[in-house]
């Protein structure tokens, strides 16, 4: 018999390989495995318990994530306006998990990073669907020096998505206080004139937006491009004083931008809720579906070989057998294809999934960003005026 | 000598044209000059016709007074007359940026209340959630995790939210009730109150956030359980097996 050249011939005959490589068959085509099922133990959120004098406090701003449609662009299940309603959303759940910390003064999503805040918190969605999410954070400070940067992951079991278990909780929550605690015991790690020189960073940076002429050699940029104060302005600065009361109104117009992520995070949450549940469904059945695919498979065309090998001993009961493991062999990689072809079947209906979120998400996610598009440009001309009487206002006084 | 006056018409011409050229640039100067001139006289007059100004005679304080009679358009007004003009009008600015953000906070209240009305109306989330929920059962042969007590489910459906309806399913059975008062001091309905779930939660037992699998599923139990003496026994073995975690 003419034996492939991968196949030893010294010390194992041609018979005892065919067997060796049908009970391999059998065992790759029969192990199933069970079902993944993982704990939804979570990782609990840590509070500030030491009190946080007010001057201490730093103001916490969260950005819509980037979607990271780039990274994933050939992958058909994920929608465009499904992860752009993702990136508001789950930027919002973070705001609101940092929020209960209690260790930071306001913690509101911003609607662009020219809003001036003390400490900033920038994510991306690197792969979101029910059963996982990861997300890849960067937080800053109003100098400008990255505080630090970490990729997060979680999976959830189905647990997650129990009614009894979901309560107001999102599935992923955990994800979100492993990022809240993080960021708590950076701050934890800062002393009270770290925080407070933060803080006046913030508070010049606002100041030399409205009055550039009076507060731009305040600040000064180091090597590393971060901000620096260099000079203060004294506490009855007349120009401060005016500027604090605009930077009061740019805290309402955040509080009134909140508002807009607030009411679109509670009208998304019903059908993201659904459509995470469903394709957690469907992510496992299709993965479940590929993973027996591959195994009969290969199993199959394992008892193929097999069947071939031993056709061509001298036994007739081993030619027999071999006849035999070549057709079931034909039927594992047979099956093997039509498990393939399920597997498409779940694949088509998470796409399925998507479109039909997409469709319900489309309009909010329009009418989310028609609303702080608008508002910021109303607010942006305000500023713009409020800019220019402040130079008067400073050259007035300076006698120019 | 034709060559010679040739070459002397040529010098005459070159230096007419140079004459030409000198008189151009004198009177473009002369011209400059009289604009200087007269930009000075304004400078100059400005300050003598508001009152208070020739307390100021320094060239900067003139200076400075015409650049502000020059911001307000209304020369003769003193400095803290043009800042107290200046901080109304950024008073009036700001007035009308309140007015603005208060709109609009209204609207988006209007919005978020009206998304509110619409899922009561609608039966509120669970009737979505449930739905969901119940397709998206993956734990079939998992004891214990694939039903859920008949009352809980009939209460879901009537409950408007997931929290209270959770909540209004407990309060069904014979242990102590919760009221919708205490549902809103628990911050939303979004955990039950201790003793107020199915049978009893024992105030020493917190609210499983931390547990396992095998946790859990000894709690589910005991929630589930309607005979007080096993119900017991089943918090026991809950304490038993968390104290030795």
């Amino acid at each position: 018999m003419i034996l492939p050249a991968c196949f030893p011939r010294s010390s194992v005959t041609a018979l005892e390989f065919a067997g060796l490589l049908l009970v391999a068959a059998v065992f790759v085509s029969g192990c199933n495995a069970p079902i993944k099922v993982n704990s939804t133990t979570h990782t609990p959120l840590a509070q500030q318990t030491r009190e946080v004098a007010e001057a201490e406090l730093l103001d916490v701003g969260v950005l819509s994530f980037d979607p990271g449609l780039d990274e994933e662009s050939d992958d058909d299940t994920v929608l465009p306006q499904v992860r752009m309603a993702e990136a508001h959303y789950l930027a919002n759940q973070l705001t609101e998990t940092i929020q209960e910390t209690a260790a930071w003064g306001a913690v509101r999503m911003l609607p662009s990073e020219t809003v001036v805040t003390d400490i900033y918190v920038r994510g991306q969605i690197v792969h979101s669907d029910g059963e996982r999410l990861e997300l890849d954070i960067a937080v800053s400070d109003s100098s400008g020096k990255t505080l630090f940067k970490k990729g997060y992951e979680e999976e959830v079991g189905k647990y997650a998505y129990e009614r009894r278990k979901q309560l107001d909780r999102d599935p992923f929550q955990g994800l979100f206080n492993r990022i809240a605690n993080d960021l708590l015991i950076w701050r934890q790690s800062l002393s009270a004139s770290e925080a407070m020189a933060v803080r006046t960073i913030s508070q010049l940076r606002f100041a030399r937006e409205f009055a550039p002429e009076a507060y731009t050699e305040h600040l000064q940029t180091d090597k590393k491009g971060h901000l620096k104060a260099v000079r203060l302005p004294a506490i009855n600065d007349p120009i401060l004083q005016r500027i604090q009361r605009l930077r009061e109104r740019d805290y309402l117009y955040i509080d009134t931008v909140q508002e807009y992520y607030d009411g679109f995070s509670r009208n998304m949450q019903g059908p993201y809720q659904s459509w995470r549940s469903q394709s957690y469904d469907e992510v496992l059945a299709a993965r479940e579906l590929k993973r027996q695919s591959l195994q009969r498979t290969v199993g199959g065309v394992a008892a193929v070989v097999a069947g071939i090998a031993a056709a061509g001993s001298n036994s007739g009961a081993a030619r027999a057998g071999g006849a035999v493991a070549i057709g079931s062999g034909a039927l594992l990689v047979k099956s093997g294809l039509a498990k393939k072809a399920e597997a498409q079947i779940h694949v088509e209906a998470l796409a399925e999934l998507g479109e039909s979120l997409e469709a319900e998400l489309e309009p909010r996610v329009i009418e989310l960003e028609d609303q702080t598009i608008t508002l910021t440009g109303n607010v942006q001309a305000q500023y713009q005026q409020w800019q220019e009487i402040l130079q008067k206002i400073y050259r007035a006084e300076r006698g120019q | 000598m034709i060559v010679n006056s040739r070459f002397f018409l040529f010098i005459t011409g070159i230096f007419a044209l140079v004459l030409l050229a000198g008189c151009e640039t004198t009177s473009s100067s002369s011209a400059q000059a009289i604009e200087t001139t007269e930009s000075t006289d304004t400078m100059q007059t400005a300050p003598a016709s508001r009152p208070g100004a020739t307390a100021a005679p320094s060239a900067s304080a003139n200076a400075g007074a015409s650049s502000q009679a020059g911001a307000t358009g209304e020369p003769g007004t003193t400095v803290e007359e043009v800042v107290a003009g200046l901080d109304g009008e950024l008073d009036a600015s700001v007035a009308v940026f309140d007015g603005m953000i208060l709109d609009e906070r209204a609207k988006a209240e209007a919005i978020s209340t009206a998304a509110f009305d619409e899922d009561a109306d609608a039966g509120g989330e669970p009737a979505t959630a449930e739905d969901l929920f119940e397709e998206g059962d993956l734990e079939e042969g998992i004891p214990g995790y694939g039903e859920f007590p008949e009352s809980a489910t009939d209460s879901t459906e009537a409950a408007g939210s997931e929290g209270a309806s959770e909540q209004t399913g407990n309060a069904d059975d014979d242990a102590a009730a919760v009221t919708e008062g205490d549902l809103a001091a628990e911050g939303g309905g979004g955990r039950p109150a201790p003793g107020s779930a199915k049978g009893g939660i024992p105030e020493d037992i917190g609210d499983g956030n931390d547990d396992d699998i095998v946790a859990r599923q000894i709690r589910e139990a005991a929630l589930r359980e309607k005979d007080p003496a096993l119900r017991d026994k089943l918090w026991d073995e809950y304490r038993k097996y968390k104290n030795q975690k």
